[in-house]
């Protein structure tokens, strides 16, 4: 396994573990309606981990290699995805 | 609240499941490493600006005095800093992924591991009361 997969898979994990934490925080604190406006995050990191996990199950099926142009896509839809998610960011 | 916390106790057991299957997947490549820290990068900016999302949203409930004002889940500073964080890791794994395409395999995987450092900042600052 390539160690630099360690971190970033770790990084994900992180992620979600800090919006459970915020969830759970506002839980304890009574505030359900700060609850309800966090759970999507937790289920969009959940997607996010699932689609990531099918594409490169995919790419280690077919063994794509790093010049392998479907790569391509995936990245462009990669930069994409990100591009909206900075948006957001006003 | 049992139940919502049931269902998100479950959430978060599936997806660290999910991870970890992740992880089984082997070998790795410089252009599957842009794709896991481009995965990794949105799922942080996402979280960022739910948290801050949600923290605005806390201010206005203060203000029409739904609720007490209670702890912030984001002060002001911190979306700043975080915001700037999203910005350079966005710009380094774009870089990034020009210079995979490229096959500059270890000038990639550099710009890689800075990225990192900065996505796992943002994670950290989506922490709020942990």
């Amino acid at each position: 396994m390539n160690p630099l997969l360690i971190p970033l898979i770790s990084q994900l994990g992180l992620s979600l573990a800090n919006a459970y934490a915020t969830t759970h925080g506002a839980q304890v604190s009574g505030d359900m309606a700060m609850v309800a406006a966090l759970l999507p995050t937790i289920n969009n990191i959940t997607a996010a981990i699932s689609a990531t996990n099918s594409t490169l199950q995919l790419a280690h099926t077919e063994g794509w290699t790093a010049d392998d142009a479907r790569w391509d896509p995936v990245i462009a839809q990669c930069k994409a995805a990100q591009s909206a998610a900075l948006s957001r960011l006003t | 609240m049992n139940r919502l916390y049931s269902n998100t106790v479950a959430a978060f057991l599936i997806a660290t499941a999910m991870a970890l299957a992740a992880c089984a997947n082997a070998p790795q490549n410089a252009r599957e490493d842009v794709v896991v820290a481009y995965a990794s990068l949105t799922v942080a900016t996402n979280a960022f600006a739910d948290v801050h999302d949600a923290e605005l949203a806390r201010r206005e409930a203060v203000k029409r005095g739904e609720v007490a004002d209670g702890n912030s889940l984001m002060p002001d500073s911190t979306y700043k800093i975080g915001k700037q964080a999203a910005i350079d890791a966005t710009a380094l794994l774009d870089t990034a992924a020009t210079a995979a395409a490229n096959k500059d395999y270890g000038r990639a995987e550099v710009l890689i591991t800075e990225a990192t450092a900065l996505i796992n900042k943002i994670a950290l600052y989506n922490g709020g009361k942990k």
